[in-house]
């Protein structure tokens, strides 16, 4: 069971991978959020991440996968609830399933919504799909007193029939057999439901115009593209007109959907109630009713979706998430940074001492540039676990979708749609993934206004940079000043939604908002520590290898003298670096930012965000000492040993302070060197505002381009016109946004 | 385009409907894409469906789902009391 490994994680751009044309191809369809991932996950042998909102698959990815020595290919599809798309991700699993006509489908339904979920599994045996149909929540359907006769539905539907608990992984070995037996047999007919007289005419008139077609015969079977034209699958039919013919063909189309109309109800409605009235009418006979939804769960819906009370439980829960993630893991930041600058660094130069190469260049390389760099990054690997294990339980929990549905309203003010809010808070892990999964949204229009809006929500390569600042600044407050910068890229989103949604990108057309809300339930530890780990590694990986490039690319610059002096024993001002970031540095001085340290480290800052740390880590290490030499100072195993079992003892403890607001109990540690330089910097750099001076810092940090994988995503999605304009746009934002922050501040004395 | 449907003696839109009584679906007014989006989900003439929420966000339980919509959405879905 080999796959092509991907973590769809942070920066990892979706690619389709062709179709291997020598296996037979497998593709796993449902709708939206009934466990498709889950169930490919265990098929495959992938760990793909899973979510519990809709919209998180939005790209097709292939694994492969053997039954009894035959070798499958196994693609997972973006959820959709039938085979008439709207939106860009419901366009992709549709046209893979129709055009590519997979040898089998593998239907993932919800047992526990038979009557919604069937509707897919219908349309697929319509357009003569040969399918394997999967109950999956086989548990959650007999938790609610659901029994269903399975032998109704296979007889129904001609097709194997398996109840799944994909999350527990039970009943996938029938499935990989009844996959196998499916790709042997023979094609089943095509479902036939029976759609009333009206209906029948213009299908049967079709039927006959589409056998007559001189354009390419297609595999499909013609009435199921009769009725497909007649519902209006707008891609069928642009497709059929350009082919010879084509136009007869249409006006044909045409003719029928206006007779199919007669009596007042189009023909997509109608089609889709007289589907409905045979998919009802066979739940009758093949499963008995679920109990009534239990009130407790009403009531806690009713408030979460509340106007106002919804709004303050989606406000606290992202104040619980950015505390822990700040403030509850502060104790294993300082661990690490110990261990860093204490062990790590002495070993290293001992180390270097044994081969000889201590004292020279090579030990700043190592010492000033790798350690200071990427050690100053990784000292916040806690922040980013604790905002992807908050985040992960949010995704996981169902919540996200009830959240959209509140602010549907906000959103709609600002002419954004509902649906939108889901990327937009995705974003605050990742903007990446949150740029793809516009794909969700129903218009052009939505999904970039949307794309314009994410690169101000911030992500996790943000934080550190706060974090870093603001325990200079805001010792104790840090959770307060994260919080304020996560609400000010939201309003900045906002008006940049309320400009551009008012002026280029005006509404054309009003977009309903639909939402299914998922069902909740407790987080899966399982699912959560994927999630978690995942994207923690994914970070920890760009630490070794984005980040260590750039730390090197900087230290050398660092080290090339300009104007005099030697390579690697320059002075930090006369250096490439120090000249060229004094050129960026007026520009910044209204801002605040006076230092051309500040300005290296902006500028260093837009390839990605924790590279600013790195950088700042680097400049003022250079100054302040990186190496912690203190004598007196614990032994090695003091440090990692027990300042391990200490920091995740005082973790431990912070933890309920999370839920609370007031600055947590932690002892107060002394300033560090790094601290220090940086205070003193921000001070000169401001004319003693260092504090004021370092929120315009932070603000600009949260505006600006955020990296270049998120540039790299909006030009995919929405062209090479708009990416520029997406980062041009940022940069003057940010430069705005700070300098209303520093100016502002000082007029009402602030700082 | 716009669908009609004929009026029905007693029918009322869904975002008149209080909650907690199952009312029947009979037609929907509206774009080609409300209908889209509402008929995949099974919100079609005949369906039996009941409001959980009746202000926006109007949550509407259909078979075992429960379906957010917007006011302007729930205004577009005809229903009728069954007695």
């Amino acid at each position: 069971m080999k796959g092509r490994r991907s973590t769809a994680s942070c920066h990892d751009a979706p690619t389709p991978p062709a179709a291997d044309p020598t296996h037979a191809v497998v593709a796993v369809a449902g709708c939206p959020n009934s466990g498709k991932t889950t169930l490919f996950n265990h098929l495959a042998g992938e760990r793909r991440l899973v979510g519990n909102w809709p919209g998180h698959t939005v790209e097709r990815f292939e694994g492969r996968f053997e039954v009894e020595g035959t070798a499958f290919t196994a693609v997972d599809l973006p959820g959709t609830y039938g085979l008439v798309a709207v939106s860009a991700d419901e366009e992709i699993a549709v046209r893979f399933l129709l055009d590519e006509r997979p040898a089998v489908v593998v239907t993932v339904v919800d047992a526990s919504n038979l009557e919604g979920s069937l509707h897919l599994a219908a349309q697929i045996g319509e357009a003569g799909l040969r399918q394997v149909i999967v109950l999956n929540m086989a548990d959650v359907a007999e938790r609610r007193g659901i029994r269903i006769l399975l032998s109704q539905l296979a007889g129904a539907f001609a097709a194997d029939v398996i109840p799944t608990m994909a999350r527990r992984g039970t009943g996938l070995h029938q499935v990989r057999r009844a996959i196998a037996a499916a790709v042997g047999g023979p094609a089943p007919p095509p479902l036939a439901i029976d759609y009333g007289p009206i209906l029948e005419r213009q299908i049967d008139t079709l039927e006959r115009a589409i056998a007559a077609h001189p354009g390419p015969a297609s595999l499909a079977p013609p009435r199921w593209m009769a009725l497909q034209l007649l519902a209006g699958d707008d891609g069928l039919a642009r497709r059929m007109a350009g082919t010879s013919g084509g136009s007869r063909l249409m006006s044909a189309v045409a003719a029928s959907r206006t007779a199919a109309a007669a009596d007042g109800t189009g023909p997509e409605l109608a089609i889709a109630e007289r589907r409905f009235a045979w998919i009802r009418s066979l739940v009758a006979v093949s499963a008995t009713s679920a109990e009534p939804r239990s009130r407790w769960r009403d009531r806690v819906d009713r408030v979460l979706t509340h106007r106002l009370g919804g709004l303050a439980v989606f406000l606290a829960v992202m104040w619980v998430v950015l505390r822990f993630a700040t403030d509850v893991t502060a104790p294993l930041v300082d661990w690490i940074d110990a261990v860093v600058r204490g062990p790590l660094s002495r070993w290293a130069i001992g180390l270097l001492g044994l081969a000889g190469l201590d004292g020279g260049w090579v030990e700043s390389l190592v010492v000033d540039g790798i350690l200071a760099g990427v050690g100053g990054v990784l000292v916040f690997v806690p922040v980013l676990g604790g905002l992807y294990i908050m985040l992960g339980m949010l995704e996981d929990s169902g919540y996200l979708a009830r959240a959209a549905a509140v602010m549907d309203r906000l959103m709609r003010a600002v002419g954004l749609p509902g649906r939108a809010f889901v990327p937009m808070v995705i974003g605050f892990g990742c903007n990446v993934p949150a740029v793809y999964a516009t794909r969700t949204l129903d218009t052009p229009r939505d999904r970039l206004l949307t794309g314009l809006t994410i690169p101000f929500m911030s992500c996790g390569a943000r934080l550190p940079v706060y974090v870093l600042l603001a325990g200079v600044f805001f010792a104790g407050q840090a959770a307060l000043v994260v919080f304020s910068l996560y609400g000010l890229g939201v309003g900045v989103a906002i008006l940049v939604a309320l400009v551009a949604g008012r002026t280029a990108l005006r509404e054309t057309e009003r977009v309903p908002f639909v939402m299914v809300l998922p069902d909740f339930r407790i987080p899966s530890s399982r699912v959560v520590w994927e999630s978690t780990s995942q994207r923690t590694w994914s970070f920890v990986r760009r630490a070794g290898t984005v980040i260590l490039g750039v730390s090197v690319g900087v230290w050398l610059l660092l080290a090339i003298p300009v104007g005099g002096g030697r390579f690697a024993d320059t002075d930090v001002p006369d250096s490439a670096f120090g000249k060229l970031s004094r050129v960026v540095s007026p520009a910044l001085r209204p801002l605040g930012l006076g230092e051309w340290e500040q300005a290296g480290a902006l500028l260093s800052g837009l390839l990605a965000k924790e590279v600013v740390v790195a950088t700042t880590a680097q400049l003022y290490g250079a100054e302040g000492g990186a190496v912690d030499t203190t004598k007196g100072a614990p032994s090695d195993f003091d440090t990692i040993g027990v300042g391990f079992i200490r920091a995740m003892a005082a973790t431990v403890r912070a933890a309920p302070s999370a839920f609370i607001i007031g600055v947590p109990d932690f002892d107060d540690d002394n300033p560090t060197a790094l601290d220090t330089a940086i205070r003193q910097s921000f001070e000169d750099g401001s004319g003693g505002h260092g504090a004021l001076a370092s929120l315009a810092f932070m603000v600009f940090v949260l505006l600006y381009t955020p990296c270049a994988a998120t540039a790299a995503a909006i030009r995919h999605e929405f062209g090479t016109r708009i990416m520029w304009l997406s980062v041009g746009g940022q940069l003057v934002i940010a430069w705005v946004g700070a300098l209303a922050t520093y100016q502002g501040g000082r007029l009402i004395g602030l700082g | 385009m716009t669908t009609k449907s004929q009026p029905v003696a007693g029918a009322g839109s869904l975002d008149r409907i209080g909650p907690a009584h199952p009312v029947r679906v009979v037609g929907i007014h509206g774009t080609g894409r409300i209908i889209r989006r509402l008929a995949v989900l099974g919100m079609v003439p005949g369906s039996i469906v009941t409001v959980v929420r009746a202000r926006q966000p109007v949550l509407v339980s259909i078979g075992g789902a429960l379906l957010a919509l917007d006011h302007h959405t729930a205004r577009s879905i005809l229903v009728e009391d069954i007695g």
